[in-house]
């Protein structure tokens, strides 16, 4: 079901990630991310799937990238999406990062 | 009179520029005539490029810390330009050496890069090869392969539309290494033709082009031939983020291309407008034509300033440079082609023509420009490459604080006696994370006081148009914010913001040229340039006052030496 893109609908924006995120947590957003952009519902997004399923080409996913380091506050390099390509792969590899 | 005759001291490119010597002098070896003659027959200009490897072009090419003297980059990028001046065929040819060697020097290994350095400045050309026939620019659906073996890798398959494919003596080949696919699945190698086994490659035949018909533009088909393991360009799976980091560079150097066709063309229509008598006087007399020419001249200084600036940015904001890049990319070849277009309304019957006015040579300027908004990033990938960037460049733009530091940044912007940092490609991003300086400090530089003195009526109306556009900017942010987030190709009306964008990035560029002095002096140019903008954002806009028009035109005259 699609739903409609209207700016109210999306996920806020300036909400900031918490002071130690959690794998989980930063997969809920890249969840709610892709299912914003796709006009899907989240449970609809599964984090396993490479983020070119999602019609994520390489320029997208450094875009992406941009938002994610906005929400939590901390520089990424735009091509990590490159290097852990799927929603999964990038939450756990990032949160790890987060602990250590 | 050119302007880098205005600056203290010779550079390179004022000293390449009187080397190439006066392209009207038919028998001079870098003649229109003589590339005419090329063009014509769609032959290399081989004795022009062989003159240019003796006088050492190439060594320009190669930075100094490997024995070269690759200038700060606005230097580069006139001595690309005064090169263009002549022959757009031959400066195109060179440049892709550069672009070859690019990848290599923000990746090689040390003895790789040696290696390049050193053919480099033996004079042998080089080419850089992306691009294959079924998907263009479209890096990541590369089918090139290259196979580890012990040793060494093997290269399988076809790079199509390549300059310099069959003279160069080395192809940077972007290619395949993990089947499984992503952006992590391409790898950069230096390929060698005389390291490689005889039999395991050939080349494909020139494919004929309207412009630039002398260039070697063909292809190489791979057939299990060999690269050295030293030849992979960084790490594996590094080619597609070193490809795109290294065209940031290189962007920023087309606009030379377009710029110095544009001179040229500029030059050798008002020669011809003020001796060509009709209708009781010269063409220069006839209203319409001079105001077309003042326009091209205002046209040609904006872009100017824009690719001086954005070269000058890859030292300054390397993190910027992403942005900074595309929009020159994008903006000056699309401009130029439009501005050569106006000149030729303006020649009249004589554009059309192979022969007559300068060996005929305008059309093959034109043709020649046209390739610049076509290779290494189409106008297409760039607006789109921006457009994906729009949302964060909107949001951040209205947030920035003034700072002390940005005002040294726009200093050493635009003005080209600040002296540059050597460039640090670590600082290279693909991203510029919302950031671009000149847009940033449009709404504060419209009260801003300019530097030198500055008559009311130039200053009034500079600052109208700036008003103007912020106008526009914040109108398209919020049209940004409305709409749905772009995955994938993006939509048209995202393509019409970006182009805005473009604009308005090249008028505050000129605003700040204009605030901290400009290049060549005087306040009518900017406003003129602001007010071209204007136009072709708001068709509504008001008229500037005649005088500006005057002053630019003397200007001009003088510029071509046909006072």
């Amino acid at each position: 079901m699609n739903k409609t893109n209207k700016p109210s609908d999306r996920p806020p924006e300036g909400t900031a990630a918490p002071s130690r995120v959690t794998a989980r947590q930063i997969e809920d957003w890249l969840i709610a991310q892709i299912a914003d952009m796709r006009q899907l519902e989240p449970h609809q997004v599964d984090p396993r799937r490479p983020f070119v399923e999602f019609g994520l080409d390489s320029l997208a996913a450094m875009i992406l990238m941009g938002d994610l380091e906005q929400w939590l506050g901390r520089e990424l390099s735009p091509t990590l999406a490159w290097s852990y390509p799927s929603i999964e792969t990038l939450a756990r590899n990032l949160a790890s990062d987060e602990r250590a | 009179m050119s302007a880098e005759e205005d600056r203290p001291g010779l550079g390179p490119a004022a000293t390449l520029d009187r080397f190439l010597g006066d392209p009207d002098e038919p028998a001079g070896l870098f003649s229109y005539a003589r590339a005419m003659e090329c063009d014509e027959g769609e032959r290399f200009p081989s004795e022009a490029a062989e003159a240019l490897g003796r006088w050492g072009l190439n060594a320009y090419f190669v930075p100094p810390a490997l024995g070269g003297k690759l200038p700060p980059f606005d230097e580069a990028l006139s001595m690309m330009r005064v090169l263009s001046r002549r022959d757009p065929t031959l400066a195109i040819a060179f440049g892709q050496c550069f672009l070859a060697a690019m990848p290599v020097w923000l990746s090689g290994g040390s003895d790789l890069q040696r290696r390049v350095a050193s053919m480099l400045v033996a004079g042998r050309p080089m080419a850089l090869a992306l691009t294959e026939r079924a998907h263009g620019g479209d890096l990541a659906a590369t089918e090139v392969s290259a196979r580890a073996e012990l040793g060494c890798y093997r290269l399988t398959g076809e790079k199509w539309l390549i300059n310099n494919a069959t003279r160069g003596a080395a192809l940077t080949v972007l290619a395949r290494t993990d089947s499984s696919g992503g952006p992590r699945a391409f790898s950069l190698f230096f390929f060698e033709k005389d390291r490689a086994e005889h039999g395991t490659f050939s080349h494909h035949p020139k494919v004929r082009t309207l412009g630039i018909r002398a260039a070697d533009i063909s292809g190489v088909r791979f057939e299990g031939a060999r690269v050295d393991a030293q030849g992979l360009v960084g790490a594996l799976g590094d080619g597609i983020e070193t490809t795109l980091k290294a065209l940031m560079v290189t962007r920023a150097l087309c606009p030379a291309f377009s710029l110095g066709a544009a001179d040229s063309a500029l030059r050798l229509t008002v020669r011809f407008a003020r001796s060509r008598r009709l209708y009781g006087g010269t063409v220069w007399d006839i209203p319409a034509s001079r105001a077309a020419l003042v326009g091209a001249f205002v046209d040609l200084r904006v872009c100017e300033t824009l690719a001086l600036a954005t070269a000058r940015a890859l030292h300054v904001v390397p993190e910027q440079a992403s942005i900074w890049s595309a929009v020159a990319k994008y903006y000056v070849p699309t401009a130029i082609e439009a501005t050569m277009n106006a000149l030729g309304t303006v020649l009249g019957a004589r554009y059309y023509l192979r022969e007559e006015v300068s060996s005929g040579v305008f059309q093959k300027l034109l043709r020649d420009a046209m390739v610049v908004g076509l290779f290494d990033g189409s106008t297409s990938v760039n607006l789109h490459a921006i457009g994906l960037q729009l949302h964060a460049l909107s949001t951040m733009r209205p947030r920035t604080e003034v700072d002390t530091r940005r005002d040294a940044r726009l200093e050493a912007l635009v003005d080209a006696e600040v002296p540059l940092p050597p460039p640090d490609f670590a600082r290279l991003s693909l991203l510029a994370r919302g950031r671009n300086d000149a847009v940033q400090a449009l709404e504060s530089a419209i009260d801003a006081s300019p530097r030198t003195p500055c008559a009311p009526d130039a200053r009034d109306f500079v600052q109208g148009a700036m008003r103007r556009l912020l106008a526009v900017l914040k109108r398209d942010e919020d049209a940004v914010a409305a709409l749905p987030r772009a995955t994938g190709r993006g939509s048209a009306e995202l393509f019409a913001l970006s182009s805005r964008y473009c604009a308005i990035h090249a008028a505050a560029v000129c605003a700040q040229a204009w605030l901290r002095g400009g290049r060549w002096g005087g306040d009518e140019w900017a406003a003129l340039g602001l007010d071209r903008v204007c136009r072709s954002l708001d068709p509504a806009w008001s008229a500037p006052p005649p005088r500006f028009a005057e002053a630019v035109a003397e200007q001009l005259l003088a510029h071509t030496g046909c006072a």
